[in-house]
């Protein structure tokens, strides 16, 4: 092969790279919603300009129809960024005033109260804040309730029956549990569960259950739905999740094809506590009010039932029937309980750590 | 062209003083040859003379330009010296043609021809014409070390370098590249100094010779002065063949066992009695029919072995009361082993302190 | 004392025949502004880790959990980095001297893994054998993804090492393996350990298959940190407990590489094998492609296949995910190698701490998260040039950061197999060092720039977590895309993105496997 590299291929090779590179992005660029990137960062605006800027931690295929459905109805465009609730709680975080974003959609109450302690958000208009009764909400008026989750244990239901299970989350902890319950103890609705046990049952009984389970060898996932992929595998016998996974799976792949299933625990067990997902308005979008808008119409009876039927989650708002099927909210409901109580999570982090499980 | 003046030059390499107080000078149009051994710093001599090492003391001058002196080196690429390495070193990405004209710009020559008269000048000077198209790696190690010495006279250098630029090639290619070589620098005219350890190359190309020893300067001159004439038992052996006898210094003549020899004195004055070493050439040594013998010089010895060159002969004589000595003698006629033989020297030997 | 100085000159040991042995100012200075640029991360780390004090810092560092991390983590880059080293090193010396039918389809192959994504290969593995997980799978896997850093660079060095010392070493009484060891492995052994620490400090960095595969390791327990307790300065902390075992792993190689001058190189034929032997020996060659691409595929085509729901594939943004990825890709690479180029050529000819220290800051990015390098620059960018946050020059920026350290030791290689005469003779043909440098070095050196250029921008396209945190919003990837859908189970939906992902980073996995040298080819 012949050597001399004349430096014109080589600068010709480099030029013609650079304008594919250029081309590629010109086209992309068409393709998104682009103008909102470049722009400075946002103070507050206090004018409805028909638009907004949304981090939604809750997935695309899950809240781009009811965007859709909402900029349908108002005119409002919606321009959102997606991405998993902890990495934008913290990017929100690292952000601080010069967010770009006016609105924050959160898969779990921990990481509103990270931002509302942070003081990242804005006290939200009464009747916002006063739509979602008391227990399912913030207590300051930060952030609102928008949907509820309980959490439930999935089973192998190959091998067990409902019946052959216990009732309270005790009786997952004895001996013959030994490796074979599965459970995500870096997840936020699992250390929810945790400091509901601590106020439910007291600080003495959370910790030896806790201590109970990380003798027990679980089994550690990353997430719910890593639980629930495994127990419908066959790879654990049960795990402790949120309810609607097992519904939107199910919904995919045909209620009589899951081999995992679902049990309710008694109600008033720390087992079966309620979670809630939740959004608030950040400083910088206090005023604006197409992000009041949203927010609104998240509260809604359409938005409320926008979640029922596609994510069999529980509504907030009192007057929407719960999805079929599933216990009755106000029979799971934990008045006591502050999901958002960062204190709280905090000790049973330190919980969590000193037994060696996250 | 100009002249070279390396002046008391010192340099070192890391640690060690590589080259020790060393003067020479080279006037324009002249090839000088820096003779060593491996290790005795000629290329260390070469590199600081072309800008690539500093000297830590002494001056380097060409023409009127001062180019190194302690703390001050002109760069390289300033200086106008050339450089013909080792091995060819010729640049992979480029051709033949290419790498002649690395050093001529777009522009053109300063005589006025365009760059590509100008290599095709070079190429047709070292007789590789056709071959400008070609790639390093398609050469053979004559042809490379050819294009590296057109490349190198390419940008007319003030002073040509050449660092043992046949070494790497074989015998029969490198006599006649060499001699090929010495008669294009004549005809150019280029001040060129040549490093090399092959005394017989030093001595058939150069105009003068610098012998280097552990980086100090122990000889500068003709090729007939330090082979005929050598400063030192050290260069006499470095140069050429010798034949040491031990002896005894009586007026002018050392008594040995090839009988009284006259000698001069190199580098001492004995007094008579003193023991001394005598140093003769092999072809100093010669056969004399017993009938021309005469009492004074002379030796009876038998030839022991004989190492046929094709055109002369190395013999090995043992003379009768003593050592063997070696003799060369051109290959007409020659002796056979185990002929008795009489040896007289024809010309005075070196005589040496006895260590 | 003397014969040393000479032996020097001669090219016995590396020393440059240059006018100056001390290394220069300007160089040192463009090479110190691109290890500040590599260093941001390092920065936010040290302002958001002082942010909860030391008290707090040494109790993180202290938590069990926490030194079980850091075993785990230490324990997986080792035990990684020693088979990929073993293996890439084999599989190279097969392609390039056992005469193999298709040897340029094979060494294609083998560099196949590289366009894969670590948890790409885990979420395929998984399909198929959902109960793995643990260490044995993780290191596996990460073994299979990263061969190809050592196989690519070793296959180079060894067409252009004689082997000729093997067979002296044979006659001497030599065994085989004992003569490889001997001869020829010492004049590979700088691309093999350049190509291992880009495998250690990939295997340090990952989160996408230990997550998947519950190992927990230091990145977990970063990833923990910021999900679960919203603890930046406590992430921080952790992460940089991941800066210091990266140093340590990043010095390893520096005493490891003891740089060997080439000899003279006589390239060596590939020697015929019969039957049996070859078939022996395609195994090993053929391992690592079928773990980290083979297995995965065909999970995921099977899972294509099974989905009760396939969507509809939406075209245009198949294809400006595409475009997006590709273009990224290509302005990061060409970042990256600008950046590097200058630590390159530094770390290429010179010693001493100084430029030792310059080398490893450069080599920082590679040792972290992409959720710590993206948040630094979320933090970075807002602080000094807000105007271009969630702009692509942002995000480009983050891949130049995070994968720089691809293309430094590849460039540093190409550049110190420059010969140092050849430059200087072109200083004494009226060359100024930079004109030197540039009509000679860059030349020459340029196919290791080639190959620097495509490792990142392989990198690039699959990256994902800085990605989803500096990307323009609506911008997407092929990876976030991917991610998009693998959240959610929406196995039909991913399926499409996972195979484009694959075949779109394979593009340049398959240049890099045929990039040969600029001069090698010998009489």
């Amino acid at each position: 092969m012949r050597v001399t590299a004349p430096l014109s291929r080589i600068a010709t090779t480099a030029i013609a790279t650079t304008s594919l590179a250029a081309a590629c992005l010109l086209l992309s660029g068409c393709s998104a919603a682009a103008p909102a990137a470049v722009e400075t960062p946002a103070t507050a605006q206090p004018v409805a300009d028909g638009a907004f800027t949304l981090y939604s931690g809750r997935e695309e295929e899950l809240v781009q129809p009811l965007i859709d459905q909402f900029t349908d109805k108002t005119g409002i465009v919606v321009e959102v960024r997606y991405g998993n609730t902890p990495e934008l709680a913290a990017l929100l975080l690292e952000e601080g005033d010069a967010s770009p974003a006016d609105v924050f959609l959160s898969q779990d109450a921990g990481a509103l109260g990270a931002l509302g302690q942070a003081g990242r958000f804005s006290t939200l208009p009464a009747d916002i804040a006063e739509a979602i009764p008391a227990g399912f909400t913030s207590t300051d008026g930060r952030w609102v309730g928008v949907t509820g989750r309980a959490r439930v244990v999935v089973y192998d239901g190959e091998r067990y029956t409902a019946d052959q299970l216990p009732d309270t989350i005790d009786g997952y902890v004895t001996d013959e549990w030994a490796g074979r319950l599965g459970v995500a103890p870096g997840n936020a609705s699992f250390q929810s569960f945790v400091t509901a046990l601590r106020v439910l049952d007291g600080e003495d009984a959370a910790a030896a259950w806790v201590e109970a389970l990380a003798d027990n060898s679980p089994q550690i996932f990353e997430s719910n739905g890593a639980i629930l992929a495994a127990v419908d595998e066959g790879v654990v016998d049960a795990g402790l999740i949120n309810h609607y996974y097992w519904y939107r799976t199910a919904a995919e792949v045909g209620p009589e094809n899951m081999r995992a299933q679902l049990k309710f625990l008694t109600a008033g067990d720390a087992g079966s506590i309620v979670n809630v997902s939740g959004a608030g308005i950040l400083n910088g979008a206090a005023a604006d009010a197409d992000a009041l808008e949203f927010l609104r119409y998240l509260v809604s009876q359409a938005g409320q039932t926008y979640f029922v039927e596609q994510t069999f989650e529980y509504p907030l708002l009192p007057g929407v029937a719960s999805p079929e099927g599933l216990p009755s909210l106000d029979s799971l409901i934990n008045r006591e309980l502050d999901l958002s109580d960062l204190d709280d999570l905090a000790t049973t982090q330190r919980l969590l750590a000193d037994a060696g499980l996250i | 062209m100009s002249d070279l003046v390396v002046n008391r030059v010192s340099v070192t390499h890391g640690s060690t003083l590589a080259i020790d107080d060393v003067s020479l000078s080279i006037h324009s149009g002249e090839l000088v040859a820096v003779l060593g051994p491996s290790g005795c710093g000629k290329t260390t001599l070469l590199l600081a003379i072309a800008g690539l090492l500093p000297v830590r003391s002494g001056t380097i001058s060409i023409g009127d330009r001062e180019i190194s002196r302690a703390g001050r080196t002109v760069a390289p690429e300033k200086r106008g010296v050339g450089w013909v390495p080792q091995e060819a070193s010729l640049f992979p990405h480029l051709s033949v043609g290419e790498n002649i004209g690395f050093a001529v710009s777009r522009r053109g020559d300063f005589s006025g021809a365009s760059r590509a008269e100008r290599i095709a000048e070079l190429a047709n000077l070292v007789g590789l014409s056709d071959l400008t198209g070609r790639a390093p790696n398609q050469l053979s190690g004559g042809q490379a070390q050819r294009v590296a010495l057109a490349r190198a006279l390419a940008p007319r250098p003030d002073l040509l370098l050449l660092d043992e630029p046949f070494a790497a090639l074989d015998t029969q290619l490198r006599t006649a590249l060499r001699r090929e070589v010495a008669e294009l620098l004549r005809a150019q005219g280029t001040t060129s100094l040549l490093v090399t350890h092959d005394q017989e190359e030093a001595l058939t190309l150069a105009d003068r010779v610098a012998v280097l020893h552990d980086g100090r300067l122990v000889q500068f001159g003709t090729p007939e002065e330090i082979y005929q004439r050598p400063a030192s038992d050290w260069v006499a052996s470095f140069v050429g063949d010798v034949v040491e006898l031990p002896g005894q210094w009586r007026a002018g003549r050392v008594l040995c066992a090839l009988g009284a020899v006259e000698a001069s004195a190199v580098g001492f004055t004995p007094a008579d009695g003193d023991a001394v070493r005598l140093m003769l050439r092999p072809e100093w040594i010669v056969p004399r029919p017993n009938l021309l013998a005469s009492a004074a010089a002379g030796a009876d010895a038998r030839v022991a072995a004989i190492s046929y060159a094709g055109h002369d002969a190395m013999i090995t004589a043992d003379l009768v009361d003593g050592p063997s000595v070696l003799m060369r003698m051109t290959a007409v006629e020659l002796p056979e082993v185990g002929d008795n033989i009489r040896l007289a020297v024809q010309r005075p030997g070196l005589a040496f302190a006895a260590t | 004392m003397l014969r040393h100085g000479t032996a020097a000159l001669l090219g016995r040991v590396p020393v440059s025949a240059a006018p100056s042995t001390r290394t220069p100012l300007a160089l040192i200075v463009v090479a110190l502004v691109s290890a500040a640029v590599a260093a941001i991360p390092l920065a936010y780390l040290l302002v958001r880790a002082g942010e909860s004090g030391l008290t707090s810092i040494i109790d993180t560092l202290a938590r069990e959990r926490v030194v079980e991390y850091a075993a785990n983590s230490l324990g997986l880059a080792a035990a990684t980095t020693a088979t990929a080293l073993v293996l890439g090193t084999a599989v190279a010396f097969v392609l390039t001297r056992v005469q193999v039918p298709f040897a340029r389809t094979w060494l294609l192959i083998s560099a196949l893994p590289l366009a894969v994504p670590s948890y790409l290969a885990g979420y395929g593995w998984l399909v198929s054998f959902p109960g793995i997980n643990g260490f044995a799978p993780s290191w596996l896997l990460l073994t299979a993804v990263t061969v190809p850093y050592v196989t690519l660079p070793v296959a180079a060095a060894l067409r252009g090492a004689s082997g000729d010392l093997e067979g002296v070493a044979r006659t001497l009484g030599r065994g085989p393996l004992r003569a490889f060891f001997v001869a020829t492995w010492p004049s590979i052994r700088p691309a093999a350990i350049a190509g291992s620490l880009l495998v250690a400090l990939y295997a340090l960095s990952d989160f996408g298959l230990v997550a998947m595969m519950r190992y927990p390791t230091l990145t977990w327990g970063i990833n923990s940190a910021y999900s679960a307790s919203f603890d930046r300065a406590q992430a921080a902390t952790l992460a940089l407990l991941l800066v210091v075992l990266a140093f340590i792993v990043v010095a390893g190689e520096r005493a490891a590489r003891r740089q060997v001058p080439r000899a003279t190189a006589r390239a060596v034929a590939p020697r015929p094998v019969n039957r049996p032997v070859l078939l022996a020996l395609l195994p090993i060659v053929a391992v690592a492609p079928l773990v980290g691409v083979g297995v995965p595929l065909l999970g995921l085509l099977s899972r294509l296949l099974e989905a009760a729901t396939v969507r509809e594939i939406d075209v245009p943004r198949l294809l400006g995910a595409v475009s997006s990825t590709v273009g990224v890709a290509v302005l990061a690479a060409l970042l990256a190698v600008s950046l590097a180029m200058p630590i390159a050529a530094l770390a290429a000819r010179h010693r001493g701490r100084l430029v030792a220290a310059i080398e490893s800051v450069g080599y920082l990015g590679h040792a972290l998260p992409g959720i710590v390098v993206g948040l630094s620059l979320v933090f970075f960018s807002l602080a000094v040039v807000p105007v271009l946050y969630q702009s692509l020059a942002v995000l480009v920026f983050a891949y130049a950061v995070l994968f720089m350290p691809k293309a430094i030791g590849t460039m540093r290689a190409g550049l110190g197999d420059v010969p140092p005469r050849l430059v200087s003779v072109a200083r004494t043909l009226g060359m100024s060092p930079l004109q030197a440098w540039w009509r000679v070095t860059v030349p020459l050196a340029l196919p290791s720039v080639g190959i620097g250029a495509l490792l990142v921008a392989i990198a690039t396209m699959k990256e994902l977590p800085a990605t989803l945190l500096l990307r323009p919003t609506g911008v997407q990837t092929l990876a976030t895309e991917l991610w998009n859908r693998t959240v959610v189970f929406e196995f039909g939906a991913a399926a499409p993105y996972a195979a484009l992902l694959v075949l779109v980073a394979a593009v340049p996995a398959v240049i890099l496997s045929g990039v040969r040298s600029a001069a090698k080819e010998e009489l």
